[in-house]
Parts: structure tokens; C-alpha cells; sequence
């Protein structure tokens, strides 16, 4: 895997002064490059890490301790990941439901020659594993000549892959539009594309709306795939700071409560564009 | 020189043809009224005086803009169009936009008119029909009646020469016709140019100036609607007034 630069010096937590942690001991246990000390039964971890946040498993043969105490000194590098990921979602949620509204029209109107290239990119995006198409962009597109940092192919294929959902979703929004609203349209001698801008896109995009705020949190979860490419979002975050402390079950359940507040996060934030800017309906 | 002016109009929905040589003139300021059973082709002929039915054979003219079976291009539609207001039965706003907005956005889009404009326009034409107050109200949250008397607003801030109407109250509850027929008695008077097709048989002879009865896709009887309730001349338009009572 590539090393990654800046934030996430391995060393860096270790010199920090002012550790809220100090002494041999709890520098071993943070870095945890030995296991913990043998379970001596019972009890017996307590003492062990009676200054940190401990859990003790009842079952005297299983007794795993729960220790959190990393968290503190990775809190920067772990605010950056989900800066990361954030970025990736807002930048592939906006371009990525763009080409879905234009990619929506063109195969509803087959506006040639688009109608006919969206519909093969979009089953080619929605029948294959988001993975590969990360790859494919990532370590099969330099062989044609174009070279991407990672970060860059991890936006391209979040956009590619969240477009071609979203074509389809808001497609079916379009469809949806009355038949009576377009012929009131007509009569008022509009033009196709002025039917499409002002009659059919906002309520159209209204209906979706939910099933395209689903997609975007589906997007922003899979953009943890991108660690693969050393893109440092927050499953990257996590894979480095659990290689250093080997704390597993506690890294990755962290990340899990993190993705999790992302995704309501989102969920909100959409509800949010979705009430004041595609109703923008004058409160009363 | 007729406002309106139809010939040899012909329509076909696959087999079924439905409009079968049309010849129909329409003065300037003249309020007509199509009549007929269902299915003769009343609201058949009305689409086609705006271009959203086809036409097979024949000729629209309406102040100039012709519209012929070879040459129904977009731009003769668009034409046409801009001459030609409608009214629908299913009032057909959109529900994304206010009442003011639904009236401002055709002359705003469809002409480029100036919003602050517009805007003087919208107020103008929803106080014509009563509604000055609901400017910002949405459309589900006005009446059946209310809808209605917007969508002929929204008709009118594009000062067509002539509104088509199809059947505007038939959606309405019995208690909100009559201020749909208010405006338009109103607008009659005013020397709107009006083509309707309605079931309001009282209030057709009372504003129309002409009446005109489909059967079978032809226009089979026409003229004065006094004389034509009082003296039917062909067996079946009085079989039709029969049928009304
Ligand atoms: N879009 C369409 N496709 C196929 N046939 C149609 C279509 N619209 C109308 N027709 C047919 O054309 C004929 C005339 O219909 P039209 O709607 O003009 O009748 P109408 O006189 O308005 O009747 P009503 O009083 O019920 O509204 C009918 O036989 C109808 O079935
Ligand atoms: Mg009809």
C-alpha cells in the first residue's frame, strides 16, 4: 500500500508532546505492537487499564478489553478522513446527479446521439461492482494514457457510477409528469427544452427526491472502496490507525458510528435541498 | 376575413376517423359553442385549432398563422399557438409554482418578457378573474373553482386572439360552476373571442353567439342558437335536445 503523506506520519502521534498518555506502559498499549498481557483470568486485565474506558467481558474465558484510549491522538486524522469522504460525496453527489438529470432527458427524449451512449453507460455502470470500475479507472485508464491521482479517480468513479443511478431514477421522475401539465405547456406555445426546465425537472426531481437522497448515501457508503486506491477518506483512516494499534473491533467500530452519523448527516442535508431548494415554497 | 378559419379538416385515430371534412369559421369577437354526443369529436376538433391533435388533411388559419397538413412544422405550431389560448377540463396547473407564477411563467419563458412585467400582467389577469388575492397561494391548496379561473389567467396573460375552453366545469362540484361561468360570461362580454365546447346547455344560449352541432366528426347543424333550440332542422340535433331533458 502506498504511504501516505502529512497527516498521517505513523510516528507523529508517538512525539506529540503533551500525549494525554504517558509512560512505557500506555505507549506499548496504544501502539500495541505486543498484544495485550495474557488474560491471568478473572479480573485480572483491570488493573491493567483501570485509567481508560474498560469493559469487561462476564464470560471468565473470553474477556476482551475494550480500550478507546487511541482515539484522542488520532481525532485529527480521523476528522480529515470524513472531510475526505464528505468532499468526495458532495462533489460526486452534485456532478453525479447532474449527468443523471441530463442523462434522464436525453434517453427520455432519445436525444441523439446521447439518448442512445447513456443508455450503454448506464447499464454498463449499474451491472458491475463499483470496485471495478474504481480500478478500471485507476489502473486500467493509464494504459490508455490517462494518468489520475487517485483522489481523481476516486471522484470520477463516484460521479460515473452515482450518474448512471441517478439517470434512471430521475428518468422515471420525467415520465411521471402529467400528460395535462405538458399540454397546458404546449398550448402556451413553450418549446420542448422550456417544458423540460420549467414544467417537468422541478417536480419530477420533487418525486424522486428520496430515492435519489437513498442513492447518495449509497454513494458516499461505497466511496469507502476507494481506500483501495490510497484515496485517505475514512476507511483509509481507519485501515492505517487499526495497523498501528491493532485494536480492530474498536477502529472499525468507530468508523462504523462515524459512517453511520455521515449517512444521516446526508440524509438531512438532502432533505434540507430538498425542501428550500426544489419546492421553495414561501413558508406561510 | 374570418378570425378563425377551418377547412376539409380531417382526423384520423388509426382507423377510427374522427373528424371528417371540418369547414368552421370563427368572426373576431364572435363566442361559439360546440356541441354533440360524446365521442362526435368535439374535443378532437379543439386540440386541432392548437396543434396538439394532427391533423390529416385540411387547413387551420388563425390571424395569419396557417397551419397545413405538409407544412406543420415547429415553427407554424409555435406560431399558431401564440394566437390560440386553452382551457382545460382537468385545469392542468403547475403545481410546482404559485397561482402569480403560473401566470407569469409563459410570457416570461415563451415571450422573454421582463419579470417586474410579467408580474403587472399576472396580477392584472387573476384579478379579471376574480382571484387578486391568491397570487402566492399554491394550486392544491386553492378550489377546484379557483384552479380554474388561474388556468384561464395563465390563457390569458399571453393575449391569444381566441381561448378554447373544453368542458371547464365538468370537474367542478355543481357549486363552483358558476363562478367559472362568470368569468367566462364576463370575458364574452368584454369581445373575447371564445370556441367552447360545454355541457352547460342554459348558458350556451345564453352567451353564444353561435351554435354548433358535431355528429359522427362533421359539423351537421349550425347557426343561431335561439332559432336552432327553438326550430331544430335535422332529426338528430333535436334527438339531442331531447336528450337533454
Ligand atoms: N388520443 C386518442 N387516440 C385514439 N382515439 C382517440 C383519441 N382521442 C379521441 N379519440 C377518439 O376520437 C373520437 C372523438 O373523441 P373526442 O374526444 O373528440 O370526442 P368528444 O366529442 O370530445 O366526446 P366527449 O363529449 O366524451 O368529450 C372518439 O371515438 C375517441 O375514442
Ligand atoms: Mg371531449
Amino acid at each position: 500500500m502506498r504511504r501516505c503523506r502529512g497527516i498521517c506520519d505513523p510516528e507523529a502521534p508517538l512525539t506529540t508532546p503533551g500525549l494525554p498518555l504517558s509512560g512505557e506502559e500506555t505507549t506499548d498499549r496504544l501502539l500495541h505492537r505486543q498484544p495485550p498481557p495474557p488474560d491471568k483470568g478473572g479480573l485480572g486485565g483491570l488493573n491493567y487499564c483501570t485509567d481508560t474506558f474498560v469493559a469487561i467481558h462476564p464470560d471468565p474465558t473470553m474477556s476482551y478489553q475494550f480500550d478507546f484510549t487511541f482515539v484522542p491522538d488520532y481525532a485529527g486524522m480521523l476528522a480529515q478522513g470524513v472531510a475526505y469522504t464528505v468532499g468526495l460525496t458532495v462533489v460526486g453527489g452534485t456532478l453525479g446527479i447532474g449527468i443523471g438529470i441530463a442523462g434522464a432527458i436525453s434517453r427520455l427524449w432519445n436525444v441523439r446521439p446521447f439518448g442512445e451512449l447513456y443508455r450503454y453507460y448506464v447499464e454498463l455502470f449499474r451491472n458491475t461492482p463499483f470496485l471495478v470500475q474504481l480500478f478500471l479507472i485507476f489502473f486500467g485508464l493509464p494504459s490508455l494514457g490517462i494518468k489520475l491521482e487517485a483522489w481523481q479517480a476516486a471522484i470520477l468513479a463516484m460521479v460515473l457510477n452515482l450518474g448512471a443511478y441517478s439517470t434512471e431514477i430521475i428518468r422515471a421522475g420525467l415520465q411521471a409528469t402529467p400528460r395535462g401539465q405538458l399540454e397546458a405547456a404546449d398550448s402556451l406555445a413553450f418549446t420542448r427544452w422550456q417544458i423540460f426546465l420549467h414544467v417537468m425537472l422541478r417536480p419530477a426531481l420533487r418525486k424522486v427526491w428520496p430515492a435519489l437522497s437513498s442513492q447518495v448515501v449509497i454513494t458516499m457508503l461505497g466511496s469507502s472502496v476507494c481506500s483501495q486506491i490510497s484515496t485517505e477518506e475514512l476507511t483509509f483512516v481507519a485501515n492505517f490507525i487499526q495497523s498501528r494499534n491493532f485494536r480492530a473491533f474498536e477502529t472499525y467500530f468507530l468508523t462504523t458510528g462515524m459512517y453511520f452519523a455521515l449517512a444521516l448527516l446526508i440524509r438531512q442535508a438532502m432533505h434540507f435541498i430538498g425542501r428550500y431548494l426544489i419546492v421553495r415554497r414561501p413558508s406561510r | 376575413m374570418p378570425l378563425v378559419s377551418t377547412n376539409r379538416l380531417h382526423k384520423f385515430f388509426g382507423k377510427n376517423h374522427v373528424l371528417r371534412g371540418i369547414k368552421l369559421d370563427v368572426e373576431e369577437g364572435e363566442v361559439v359553442t360546440i356541441v354533440g354526443r360524446s365521442g362526435s369529436g368535439k374535443s378532437t376538433l379543439l386540440r386541432t385549432l392548437n396543434g396538439l391533435e394532427s391533423i390529416d388533411d385540411g387547413i387551420i388559419e388563425v390571424d395569419g398563422a396557417k397551419l397545413e397538413v405538409d407544412c406543420a412544422d415547429a415553427a407554424s405550431l409555435r406560431a399558431l399557438r401564440l394566437k390560440v389560448g386553452m382551457v382545460f377540463q382537468q385545469f392542468n396547473l403547475f403545481p410546482h409554482l404559485s397561482a402569480g407564477q403560473n401566470v407569469m411563467l409563459a410570457p416570461q419563458v415563451v415571450k422573454g418578457t421582463a419579470k417586474n412585467e410579467t408580474e403587472d400582467i399576472a396580477r392584472r389577469m387573476l384579478e379579471r378573474v376574480g382571484l387578486a388575492e391568491k397570487f402566492d397561494a399554491f394550486p392544491d391548496q386553492l378550489s377546484g373553482g379557483q384552479q380554474q379561473r388561474v388556468a384561464i389567467a395563465r390563457a390569458l396573460a399571453m393575449s391569444p386572439k381566441v381561448l378554447l375552453c373544453d368542458e371547464i366545469t365538468s370537474a367542478l362540484d355543481p357549486e363552483l360552476v358558476n363562478e367559472v361561468l362568470g368569468v367566462v360570461r364576463q370575458l364574452a362580454s368584454e369581445g373575447m373571442t371564445l370556441i367552447m365546447v360545454t355541457h352547460e346547455m342554459r348558458f350556451a344560449r345564453e352567451v353564444s353567439d353561435k351554435l354548433v352541432f358535431m355528429h359522427e366528426g362533421k359539423i351537421h347543424e349550425s347557426g343561431d342558437p335561439q332559432a336552432m333550440f327553438a326550430r331544430p332542422e335535422t332529426p338528430e340535433f333535436a334527438s339531442f335536445i331531447g336528450s337533454l331533458n
